[in-house]
């Protein structure tokens, strides 16, 4: 709670000496954690069509930014991994349009190398070796929420139930994956973050069927103050054009 | 004096009784205590080769990734020997992306070399190349020469790691070697995680400040509870207080016993009794490659509430043999002693302190019978106060003890240790002297001219006494010649009493 309080604070003040500066004023976006491997190249082409462009990427939970911008800081751009929390802010009038989808997420299961894997699916988790399954926090992020519901619709959740570690970094899920055989659910943009040995599909990770989980629908608001930046504009005009969506396709989204 | 030699021998056989038994449970206690330290032992060892396994593993997936990446080898193998620049910036700009997904789980570093051992490339220093590792790396210099891949510990320029060396070929062409560092903290959270065993990777620093990696930035060092020699690489798991609280607890009790042992480079283990539960310490030597020296320990801190329990069991045993062992000293002491008040009531007349007739028969008898076997001397006197019963008609039966008790006292004055006084009835006693009847008589006319000279009791009165002697004749039985002796002294009182007849 503490650490939380500290992380609002020194957001809303970096943030603030940002914003003092009205001719580079850059725009501050706040992204969902699966975000953090697809959205930096992004920021990378939006660039190169716009130089003079300054776009400052926070990560996050999605539930924790949500709180963050529901304490009153400021931002301009908020990509939630879902509708859910961008909703909660347009409610509490924080955003000037409901929330509007800019990418589908799509749901991975990775685990120890296994060459029977794209065989077993999801019944791999029954595999006794599996000690653990890590899982993003259901509480504030909408892949643990889906990961869950997985389990559930698998019928795995009461036996497995007692395997679940949350963990909202994905070098922790990882890191259990490689070193301790464990098994974890990753959005499928984390797989550029894999090393490449432990990426082959069907022996490291597969990807979960769909009809498994309520579609990760991704939306995205904007504050009154994004509304006017100029910058917000431009980037909010790239992220939703085709090539904006063709490289969130790269990535593993829908 | 017999009583005392009879205690000790008691005292002696439940010693030696208990050492026994005592004996015999230290070995239980010793030989379990060490089945459970060494099941502690197993686990230690198993998950930290289970933790170099996974070392070996995850580097052998980088050496394959490195080896078939055709760009990379092309790289390496066309490096121009007299300017290195131009491949490690290539291959460090090839690698860099898996490089941070690598270090993002969990290797600490890839360094390529070139045949000739210089760094071509540190990943995790970037900046540092060039630099020969002859006479450094021992490691190197063994892949370099026998282009074979080996695992194992060594220190470096800038740290100490678990390293995986492999060699590098362009068809068939050798051309260097990677080598994958893992750090020891990640030695440090495998068995914590994968083995739920605490553990601290201390380093001896006199073997390794000789090499220079203080200069090491990647992991901070402290010094090691364990010992002043040894460095600690901490890492975010180890609280500064946990520490001093393991330090003040557990470390600084064992210390004489860590002292002598952590320098014979040894496995070695301690244990602690800490609030219910017995802190187990075990030092796992770690290898340097080169020479099989111990630079480092894997020192693994575990509870066992297994080895607490048989602790204070056995303690509890200890504390029963020895209470069992007073207990029963003290019920065979206490019945030897009954034993010798009952015999010391029939050897002693309870008034004058001299034998009784009882016990005077049985022995004289014995010694009547030996004496004659060697043709050896004896006598027999019988000695009678003249008018005792005049004394305790006058003064009282008290009184007349009193007499009793001085009478026989100046009797067995008189006679040697061999010689033997008893009471033989009323104020009637028996004497057996080891001596023909010549000597015999000298003694009796010695005691009855101290009695005459005697005065006896408070009242300071005058008596006298008769003796009847007999020497030991043609006699078969004892009674005979105290027969013969009861009559001389019949006639000594007929002749008017105080004196000696010999019969």
């Amino acid at each position: 709670m503490f650490l939380r309080f500290v992380y609002v604070v020194l957001l809303s003040s970096t943030l603030a000496l940002l914003q003092a500066d009205h001719i580079s004023a850059p725009t501050a976006v706040f992204a969902s954690g699966n975000n953090k491997f697809v959205l930096p190249v992004l920021v990378e082409n939006f660039y190169q069509k716009h130089p003079e462009a300054r776009v400052v990427v926070q990560y996050g939970a999605s539930g924790d930014l949500a709180a963050s911008i529901l304490n009153d800081v400021n931002y301009d751009i908020f990509l939630s991994a879902d509708m859910y929390y961008p909703q909660k802010i347009y409610d509490a009038k924080k955003a000037i349009e409901p929330p509007k989808e800019y990418a589908r997420g799509a749901l991975i299961l990775f685990v120890p190398a296994d060459n029977a894997f794209d065989k077993k699916q999801l019944k791999v988790l029954k595999n006794k070796n599996i000690k653990h399954i890590t899982i993003a926090n259901k509480e504030t992020s909408p892949y643990g929420k889906a990961s869950i519901e997985v389990l559930k619709n698998f019928k795995l959740l009461n036996t497995l139930g007692k395997k679940i570690r949350y963990s909202t970094d994905i070098s922790t899920v990882i890191t259990n994956v490689i070193w301790y055989d464990d098994a974890g659910f990753l959005s499928k943009s984390a797989i550029s973050s894999l090393p490449i040995s432990y990426r082959k599909e069907g022996v490291n990770w597969i990807e979960v069927d769909e009809k498994l989980y309520t579609p990760i629908i991704q939306g995205y608001v904007v504050s009154e103050h994004g509304s006017h930046n100029m910058n917000a504009i431009k980037f909010l005009q790239y992220l939703t054009s085709k090539e904006g969506r063709e490289i969130y396709k790269a990535y593993g989204y829908r | 004096m017999k009583n005392f030699k009879s205690r000790s021998i008691l005292f002696i056989i439940l010693l030696v009784l208990f050492s026994g038994v005592y004996f015999l449970l230290d070995t239980y206690k010793k030989s379990r205590a060490q089945e459970i330290l060494d099941e502690h032992t197993h686990y230690l060892d198993i998950s930290y080769k289970q933790g170099l396994d996974r070392f070996n593993i995850i580097a052998n997936n980088v050496y394959t990734f490195i080896q078939s990446d055709e760009e990379f080898i092309k790289i390496l193998a066309h490096t121009d020997v007299n300017n290195l620049k131009p491949s490690h910036d290539k291959l460090y700009e090839n690698f860099k992306d898996e490089f941070a997904r690598l270090e993002m789980s969990g290797v600490m570093g890839i360094h390529i070399i070139l045949p000739d051992s210089r760094s071509l490339l540190r990943m995790h220093q970037e900046s540092q190349y060039g630099d020969s590792l002859k006479g450094i790396r021992y490691m190197v210099e063994y892949v370099n020469e026998h282009k074979t891949y080996i695992g194992g510990f060594e220190e470096g320029r800038f740290s100490h790691a678990f390293r995986e060396v492999y060699p590098l070929y362009d068809n068939g062409v050798y051309i260097g070697l990677v080598e994958v560092l893992f750090s020891s903290t990640k030695m440090q959270d495998y068995t914590m995680r994968a083995a739920n065993i605490h553990t601290h990777f201390i380093v001896n620093k006199n073997v390794f400040e000789v090499n220079a990696w203080k200069s090491n930035k990647r992991e901070p060092y402290r010094q090691s509870i364990e010992h002043e020699d040894f460095l600690f690489s901490q890492n975010g798991h180890y609280k500064h207080k946990v520490l001093e609280i393991s330090k003040k607890n557990i470390i600084e009790p064992l210390k004489e016993k860590i002292d002598s042992s952590i320098l014979h480079g040894k496995q070695f283990y301690l244990y602690k009794n800490i609030d219910e539960s017995s802190k187990i310490v075990i030092f796992m030597p770690i290898k340097h490659f080169k020479d099989s020296q111990t630079v480092a320990y894997l020192v693994s801190y575990t509870n066992s509430d297994k080895l607490f329990s048989h602790l204070k069991n056995m303690e509890r045993i200890f504390s029963i043999l020895i209470i069992v062992t007073l207990f029963l000293y003290f019920i065979i002491y206490k019945l030897l002693r009954e034993k010798e008040t009952v015999i010391n009531e029939l050897k002693y007349d309870a008034l004058t302190d001299i034998y009784t007739r009882k016990y005077f028969l049985e022995t004289s008898r014995k010694e009547c019978k030996r004496l004659k076997h060697q043709k050896l001397k004896f006598s027999v006197v019988m000695a009678d106060i003249d008018y005792f019963k005049n004394v305790n008609d006058t003064y009282g039966h008290q009184y007349g003890d009193v007499v009793l008790q001085e009478f026989a006292a100046i009797l067995k004055n008189s006679v040697r240790s061999v010689d033997k006084v008893a009471r033989y009835g009323g104020e009637e006693f028996i004497i057996f002297l080891q001596t023909d009847a010549e000597n015999s008589f000298n003694v009796v006319e010695g005691m009855r001219k101290k009695v005459e000279a005697s005065e006896f009791g408070d009242q300071k009165i005058k008596l006298t006494a008769s003796f009847g002697l007999s020497q030991c004749a043609q006699e078969k039985i004892l009674e005979d010649i105290i027969k013969r002796a009861d009559d001389a002294l019949y006639a000594a009182k007929e002749s008017g009493r105080n004196q000696v007849h010999v019969g």
